[in-house]
């Protein structure tokens, strides 16, 4: 650690490290050596934040800097999520601070100072050197955060992203259930009255009389001192012998209404409304990895073009170009069919799990019918395959084999969507990929 | 052909005193029997049924009417009931299910559709109680002026519950009950010969006995009670052969049981011979507890409950199905004591007499029901050739084993219709 410590600040001596302190330190402090307080004009290595800093000040600080990546720390115990480093010592603030900034200097100019979202959170994620890690957070509306994504907003919808490309991999972190109306995931859960949806209820328990097969809840059998079976009107004074309770009743103390067991609810603390545990959708979260060809795109400095969907250099690509010129330069016809899902969002609202599962034995039906040289691409709504020497009625033909056996597996209907795509839409989708 | 014609060649040869050495049995059990019944028939036909008056029928719809249904592992057998409850022409108020400690997922089943509105209070007893004890969980908790209760493993006509209240315009009727077929009648050979035994039951028996005014039994699978008049008699005692039990504890408060003919209800019987053997040993045991040790004072004149009518009945059930069973065995050695191999002929002629008489009768009932098509009839007749044995003989046998073992073993307080520790407990003190 000592040796570690030391050979930092000698490879840094010549540079210059310039912080905002906000407020401004008290007068005396000793910073560590080669940071300097920042002039006007200068750039904003770190911000040190030496007291707790309520959210709008921080905010303007922020936004004056104009720098989403730029680390802030804290002198003091602050957990906000835009805090890198806090509460564990000031030491550990500066050294955390400056670690951040030599890695967001390895970033080439484009991605340092892009500003597209994808960009930011991969470089946050790579300049904080960890993952981008989920953790539970009372205040957030979805109950879930991202401390390495800092400012950013819509990490999951982003990051989703990322993954599609192969710059991330997610690991499952936790599934919650929100709020169809308002997505909130501050759900009270309850047991309640089946028929008027009251919490207001009570268990009671059932007594079996032997003797005469009398059956009902315990109050009937209730007399001032003790037991007494209301239809021959003996007592019961012996569990087991006299007597059994084989069960309970769950009986509403605002409808009256029996039942056998409550229903599960939910409410929602925010917006108030009440829903059915089949009602209430679940998201899942995930905490997200770094992967090797996302910090190459990183390094190599190739800002994330918005609209590119494609998958790397994968497999699928390789094929359909070398495909392509295949025909091209000898006339062997090929085929790219589009197998889309047009139900993915109803039912995955419904019921991610299902969703997964579905997907999984589509995904093996789709490989079961295929030859080897096929090629599949997965995409966020269906499949793509690659069919190279195929005519139009092989493909058809291979289509309808797949979409029986998807259709024979499945016990949900994703909206099956099956085309034959044509060149021009095929080639749009290289250049896209390239 | 020489062997076929002897029996009839001999009968024509005897004279009265000798036909009554040779068919005693048949003279003076069998044909009182079915000259009876034919009667009141013949009777209850010629009466025209009056459907309810307009003022009867707005009475009628007044009842409301509580379903209960309680089981034991019959998570497959619920939606058929429910379908068939859905079609009902009569208003349903209340539709009760009681899971009887079920394995089989029947609890979860009955949460789910009380959740989406199909039935709307699901109990269950996690530790099985016996169907009496469950339905009478039921019973306690319905709050329908009438309280139907019906089997899982039954379906019901379209009119069934309408049918089977009419007979409550009636304030004095304290239950009803309907008439019972076989739905599985193509099955086998067993299920033919059982469909063949309800229809002549139902039309011959029940009919004939509803005439007299004699007791039915308000069965378990199939019957409408008010719920006064069970509150007032007490409610189901343990089983086995409780709803039995319960029509002679309300006829004897006086309350009339009815039987509702038009009223329907199917439900699978046994398939094998040694499906049915066991059931029925287990009905006979039953009805003979039920009958001689819980009601042994009808017989009694001079005791409180004593009734002649009540002393008539269960005399006829002594001399029909007791005696006339525990005879046959004695009658068949006393033909081939006398007679020798001669007694296998009478015993022929006995059985052609059988074979005339079930045809007879069964054509009467067919008439009389008119609840099945021709193509079932086509089906099932067949196997009326060979009815007389099945009744005639099987199931006279069986009978006997059953009597047999209620009365030597007691068997029934070791059945498997109660738990145990149940009917160890209900039975501990008589
Ligand atoms: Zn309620
Ligand atoms: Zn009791
Ligand atoms: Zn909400």
């Amino acid at each position: 650690m000592l040796v570690g410590l030391s050979h930092v600040s000698l490879a840094s001596a010549q540079e210059e490290w310039c912080f905002l302190a906000y407020p401004r330190l008290p007068d005396g402090y000793r910073f560590p050596p080669g940071w300097r307080l920042a002039e006007p004009g200068d750039p904003i290595d770190a911000v040190v934040l030496t007291t707790a800093v309520p959210d709008y000040a921080l905010k303007i600080v922020l936004k004056n800097i104009g720098d989403p990546l730029v680390p802030v720390v804290s002198l003091v115990a602050d957990i906000r999520q835009c805090v890198d480093a806090s509460a564990a010592g000031e030491q550990s603030a500066w050294m955390r601070a400056r670690a951040i900034q030599a890695r967001l200097r390895e970033l080439p100019f484009p991605i340092r100072n892009s500003l597209q979202p994808e960009d930011m959170l991969l470089a946050r994620i790579y300049s904080r050197d960890q993952g981008l890690a989920a953790s539970y957070d009372s205040s957030a509306r979805d109950l879930v955060r991202y401390p390495v994504a800092g400012p950013l907003d819509d990490v999951a919808e982003i990051a989703t992203g990322l993954v599609g490309k192969g710059y991330l991999t997610r690991q499952f972190f936790d599934r919650i259930h929100c709020c169809p109306q308002c997505r909130s995931g501050h759900l009270s859960v309850r047991e309640e009255c089946r028929s008027c949806r009251s919490t207001n209820i009570r268990e009671e328990v059932v007594i079996h009389h032997f003797r005469c097969a009398h059956e009902a809840p315990e109050s009937q059998f209730r007399t001032g001192t003790g037991f007494e079976c209301p239809k021959c009107a003996r007592p019961l004074r012996h569990i087991g012998l006299d007597y059994d309770k084989p069960g309970s009743v769950t009986r509403c103390e605002e409808c009256g209404g029996i039942g056998d067991k409550p229903v599960v609810g939910f409410k929602c603390i925010d917006c108030d409304a009440h829903h059915t545990a089949d009602q209430v959708p679940v998201k899942t979260w995930y905490s997200y990895n770094l992967t090797s060809s996302g910090a190459n795109r990183l390094l190599r400095g190739e800002p994330i073009s918005p609209h590119a969907s494609g998958d790397g250099p994968d497999r699928f690509r390789i094929l359909l170009e070398h495909t392509q010129r295949e025909q091209r330069e000898f006339g062997v016809p090929y085929q790219v069919a589009s197998i889309s899902f047009t139900q993915r969002g109803a039912i995955e609202a419904q019921n991610v799990r299902l969703w997964e599962q579905s997907l999984l034995l589509m995904s093996d039906a789709l490989h079961s019918a295929l030859r080897e040289v096929d090629a599949v691409q997965e995409r966020p709504d269906g499949f793509l395959v690659l069919m190279p020497r195929t005519d139009p009625d092989g493909a058809k033909r291979a289509m309808d084999l797949i979409v029986g056996r998807m259709k024979a597996i499945l016990k949900i209907d994703p909206g099956l969507q099956c085309v034959l795509l044509n060149d021009a839409t095929v080639r749009e989708l290289r250049d896209q990929a390239a | 052909m020489v062997e076929l014609d002897t029996p009839l060649i001999m009968l024509g040869q005897l004279d009265w005193l000798n036909w009554l050495a040779m068919f005693w049995f048949m003279i003076i059990l069998e044909i009182p029997r079915y000259t009876l019944s034919g009667l009141a028939v013949l009777l209850s036909s010629l009466k025209r049924r009056s459907s309810p008056t307009t003022a009867e029928r707005q009475a009628l719809d007044r009842l409301t009417i509580s379903v209960v249904i309680a089981g034991h592992n019959e998570a497959d057998a619920i939606e058929k009931c429910l379908r068939s409850l859905r079609e009902q022409t009569r208003k349903i108020d209340e539709i009760i299910f009681i899971d009887d400690g079920s394995t089989d997922g029947m609890r979860e089943m009955i949460n789910r559709y009380c959740q989406s509105g199909q039935i709307d209070i699901a109990l269950s007893n996690q530790v099985r109680s016996g169907k009496s004890a469950s339905c009478n969980f039921g019973f306690t908790l319905a709050k329908g002026d009438i309280i139907v209760n019906l089997d899982a493993d039954c379906s019901y006509d379209c009119d069934a519950i309408e049918k089977l209240i009419e007979p409550f315009t009636d304030p004095l009727v304290g239950a009803t009950t309907g008439a019972l077929g076989v739905r599985n009648y193509g099955y086998s050979a067993v299920t033919s010969y059982q469909a063949i035994e309800y229809i002549t039951a139902i039309a011959m028996g029940k009919r004939a006995l509803d005439m007299l005014d004699l007791v039915v039994c308000a069965s378990g699978a199939f019957g409408a009670f008010r719920r006064e008049a069970i509150n007032q008699v007490g409610l189901l005692a343990p089983g086995p052969g409780e709803d039995f039990d319960l029509t002679l504890r309300l006829r004897r408060s006086g309350w009339k049981v009815r039987f509702a003919g038009d009223s329907w209800c199917f439900t699978d019987t046994p398939a094998t011979f040694k499906a049915i053997i066991r059931q029925r040993r287990r009905w006979d045991r039953d009805t003979t507890r039920t009958r001689m040790r819980k009601f042994r004072d009808a017989l009694h004149p001079g005791r409180r409950r004593f009734s002649l009518l009540e002393t008539f009945e269960q005399v006829e059930w002594l001399v029909m199905n007791l005696l006339v069973t525990l005879v046959f065995p004695i009658y068949v050695a006393y033909l081939f004591l006398l007679f020798g191999n001669e007694a296998i002929y009478i015993l022929l002629s006995v059985a052609v007499a059988y074979f005339i008489l079930d045809i007879a009768g069964f054509s009467m009932a067919l008439a009389i029901c008119r609840r099945y098509d021709s193509k079932m009839i086509v089906r099932i007749f067949p196997y009326l050739l060979t009815y007389g044995l099945y009744n005639g003989v099987f199931m006279r046998c069986v009978r006997l084993y059953a009597y047999f073992e209620e009365w030597v073993h007691r068997a029934s307080t070791r059945d498997s219709y109660s738990p145990s520790r149940v009917s160890r407990q209900a039975h501990y003190i008589r």
